[in-house]
């Protein structure tokens, strides 16, 4: 059985301008150690999945509709909420795209660090700061003993992720969530956080989701890449099937605009038009006003294309105009 | 840190010079002078007063006189009060004023910063609303409403206090009270609004993803942040309070510096005007100044001038 298995998730948000149906009907499954990709822009409904899951959107005005989501066999969709405090943070843990204001300003460095183990494990404060500075020193913070008793302010971005990632890992959890862990750094610190995660994840044993909207990074890091689009999954392969042989428009058009794969000096690609609006319900392919070869004629404006298995391994949201095979 | 603490000390006391000497100028330049009185006193006399105070000399020599006295602590004799120096009639009346405005400074927090947090926690829930209404009228209400009110009510009508007076240990509840009512419904709201404000924060839902309780949210990761906006108004508060019970002193005919003030206004008893204004001005400033150091204490950004170092 699957470490964590979601399925036909649906989180709705009730706003004063409609229904916002950020997700609707997302299903995938983690495994143990496993690391697996979820793609997609900005709005697509990717860090609302996982954090709707751990009960960290605000309700109202957010709803989940429908689904189910089994971690470790519970299910934890709708579950109270000091069960969920229970898992979040002892057995899931998460890094956010922002260091510079994930971390508490008012509070220091080695408080912060230690909050975990003191909440889950009801460590002591000295045993839990002898736990939190070796955590330090395995993210690979130089002279942990006295930096952590600093204060966020007096470390620089990249510190402050594996200050992060250290804070989300000293409780060694089942899964590490990591939403945009590089997207607020520079190119060269972008590396590094990755590499370490990878250190981490290697030593812990630690399953990773990566929520990012660059497919670049994902590449090289997951076993399996979800790509997701208005709210659901529309495509999702084995990292290398993904990249060798992309089935859907989007994840074609999301390859495309990876900088390095175009010629040097050309003007890069942009995939034309934005994402639907959320509010009002989407009754055909999502992304077939997108792309080039949308012909009214072969894709039905009144129904949602199917999320099919179209090879062994290889999932797929079959629109005829969309899918080319 | 210390340069900092210098630089607002010297501000300070720069600030001080130009209220007094503001006033004492001002003071003079108003109409009337301090021995008009309803039956015409003969010119001579008047004259020979004038020479006794110092008042004939020329404007700028009165005003130094003045502040080589006061820097020595000596405010000089009031006109309005014969017989009295205007040290011995702020020494009777400040620790009055000092005492109604501190418990209204008491009040005032221990009414609004749990009504703020509360109303925070349950945000647009049915207690939120009722506390924020609650806090509504008690800044709408003028303290010469709530005054009388609770003067007849809890004195008179419950006989729990003193109506009036300023006689026994209790007495200073009612005034207190009056005065805080205002400044506690003010910091209901600013509290709430701070503390909303930290809510939306990342790091809030940081703590929330690393399993946090709620409680322990609002009482580690928020409250320093959320009332920094309350600890910056105490300044202004704590000087209104002490400064601002003159009618509150009227209702409860309390003995206090605020009736002095005004009397002394209208009497233009020049040094009692520039001797409580001084008392008021020492007063803002030094509070001005502690909420200065209170706010770099609880802001660990502003403590340390130290560059964030490169990973």
């Amino acid at each position: 059985m699957a470490l964590l298995e979601v399925e036909n998730l649906r989180t709705y948000f009730h706003t004063r301008d409609g229904i916002v149906r950020a997700v609707d009907g997302v299903s995938f499954s983690l495994d143990n150690g496993e690391t697996i990709g979820v793609v997609g822009e900005s709005g697509s409904g990717k860090s609302v999945t996982f954090y709707s899951m751990l009960g960290l959107i605000p309700m109202p005005p957010g709803r989940i509709e429908g689904g189910s989501a089994k971690f470790d066999g519970q299910e934890i969709l709708h579950a109270p909420g000091p069960v969920l405090q229970k898992i979040r943070g002892k057995r899931i843990g998460m890094i956010f795209q922002d260091p510079m204001t994930s971390l508490n300003p008012y509070l220091k460095i080695s408080s912060q660090l230690i909050e975990p183990l003191q909440i889950h494990e009801n460590m002591g404060k000295t045993e839990a700061l002898k736990r939190a500075i070796a955590e330090l020193e395995r993210v690979g913070i130089a002279d942990a003993a006295k930096r952590v008793h600093s204060y966020p302010h007096e470390f620089s971005g990249g510190m402050r992720q594996r200050v992060m990632i250290a804070m989300a890992l000293i409780t060694r959890p089942e899964i590490l969530i990591a939403d945009e862990p590089t997207t607020a750094l520079d190119v060269t610190v972008q590396k590094q956080v990755m590499d370490l995660i990878r250190a981490r994840q290697k030593e812990l044993g630690t399953a990773v989701v990566l929520i990012t909207h660059d497919l670049a990074v994902v590449s090289g890091f997951c076993d399996r890449v979800h790509v997701m689009y208005a709210g659901r999954f529309v495509e999702s392969a084995s990292s290398k099937e993904l990249f060798t042989k992309p089935l859907h428009a989007y994840t074609k058009a999301l390859q495309a605009s990876i900088p390095a794969m175009q010629k040097k000096g050309e003007p890069l690609f942009t995939i034309p038009g934005a994402p639907p609006d959320l509010s009002t319900e989407i009754r055909g392919c999502a992304f077939a006003p997108r792309t080039e070869n949308h012909d009214p004629a072969k894709c039905p404006p009144d129904r949602r294309p199917e999320y099919k298995e179209i090879a062994p391994g290889h999932w797929v949201q079959d629109c005829p105009c969309c899918v080319q095979l | 840190m210390f340069r900092f603490l210098l630089n607002r000390l010297l501000q300070s006391i720069v600030a001080l010079i130009a209220i007094i000497s503001i006033t004492f100028f001002l003071a003079r330049a108003a109409p009337g002078g301090p021995f008009l009185e309803e039956k015409a006193i003969p010119p001579h006399i008047v004259k020979q007063m004038e020479a006794y105070y110092g008042l004939d000399k020329p404007l700028p020599v009165q005003w130094l006189t003045y502040m080589g006295n006061f820097i020595q602590g000596d405010l000089g004799p009031s006109f309005g009060n014969k017989g009295y120096t205007v040290n011995e009639v702020i020494a009777q009346g400040l620790p009055v004023s000092l005492t109604i405005g501190l418990g209204g400074l008491l009040i005032a927090l221990g009414i609004g910063v749990p009504i703020g947090i509360i109303a925070a926690a349950r945000q647009n829930q049915f207690a939120d609303y009722s506390l924020m209404s609650l806090a509504m009228m008690g800044i709408c209400l003028p303290t010469f409403v709530t005054g009388p009110l609770l003067s007849i009510y809890l004195g008179i009508k419950f006989g729990w206090f003193n109506a009036t007076g300023w006689n026994e240990p209790s007495d200073w509840f009612l005034p207190s009270l009056t005065l805080g009512v205002f400044y506690a419904a003010y910091i209901a709201r600013l509290s709430r609004g701070g503390i909303l404000d930290i809510l939306r924060q990342d790091y809030v839902r940081t703590a929330r993803a690393k399993g946090v309780p709620e409680w322990r949210i609002m009482v580690r990761h928020t409250l320093r942040g959320g009332l920094l906006p309350v600890v910056i108004y105490l300044g202004p508060a704590i000087s209104g309070l002490i400064s601002g019970s003159f009618i509150v002193e009227n209702i409860f005919e309390l003995p206090g510096l605020g009736t002095h003030f005004i009397v002394a206004t209208t009497n233009r008893d020049y040094t009692l005007i520039l001797g409580t204004v001084a008392v008021y001005a020492v007063l803002i400033l030094t509070m001005n100044f502690l909420v200065d150091i209170a706010q770099v204490y609880l802001n660990p950004r502003l403590r340390s001038s130290t560059a964030p170092e490169k990973a």
